[in-house]
């Protein structure tokens, strides 16, 4: 399989999840969208072993482990912070103190107390930042390692 | 680190590009360019590779800044 046509594969994926998404919220079956996100990814992870004509060299490597480490760096310290303001709103409940309810778009169940489903929502919020910040930092140790240096070659 | 990869490709008989070199070293194009403008220091296993090929010692090749 040729590269682009991995990242092709990604992308139809991408719409077939989005549409499996939204069946799943109107049926209410989180297994849907369970099932199908998982297969997504080991028909991605099989399809990425037939991908030929790339490279993978030391430079690349370099790149993706300095991109990991400092996303895991501010990853961690964003989800210390939000988990340490539920906890602290989990352990307040007893005490009798009153929450205001979570702002829109939440959705604002009857009880205002912590709900799963925000739960699933910050989860994501949070995943989509490691997305963003991963991207950030691999553009710039790209740029640090000279991957658009160009020569007269 | 400095280094002379770009003279010494220069100096082969016939010359070298940088495609030619890359291949040789089962790196890409881009690493080679990123190792001769001093953007990228490459691992001790890349630079033995890259002795090897020009038959020269590392310290031939590579400088310290300092140096």
């Amino acid at each position: 399989m040729k590269q682009n046509t991995f990242y092709l594969l990604i992308g139809i994926l991408g719409v077939l999840l989005v549409a499996v998404l939204w069946l799943s919220i109107q049926r209410s079956m989180p297994i849907l969208i369970q099932v199908a996100f998982l297969a997504a990814v080991v028909v991605i992870y099989a399809a990425r072993r037939t991908v030929h004509g790339t490279i993978d060299d030391e430079r690349s490597s370099v790149i993706t482990q300095h991109a990991a480490v400092a996303t895991l760096g501010i990853f961690w310290v964003v989800f210390f912070v939000l988990s340490l303001g539920s906890v602290v709103l989990e352990f307040s409940r007893p005490l009798g103190i009153h929450f205001p309810p979570p702002p829109p778009p939440f959705p604002q169940p009857g009880d205002a107390g912590p709900h799963f489903g925000n739960l699933g929502l910050m989860q994501l919020a949070l995943l989509g930042l490691m997305i963003v910040l991963y991207g950030a930092f691999r553009i710039y140790y790209a740029h640090k390692f000279g991957d658009w240096e160009s020569d007269e070659e | 680190m400095k280094n002379r990869i770009r003279v010494l490709r220069a100096m082969r008989e016939p010359p070298i590009t940088q495609e030619q070199l890359a291949t040789e070293l089962r790196v890409t194009r881009q690493t080679i360019i990123a190792i001769e403008k001093g953007k990228y220091d490459p691992s001790l296993p890349l630079a033995f590779r890259i002795a090897r090929f020009f038959q020269l010692p590392i310290e031939k090749i590579f400088f310290d800044d300092d140096a």
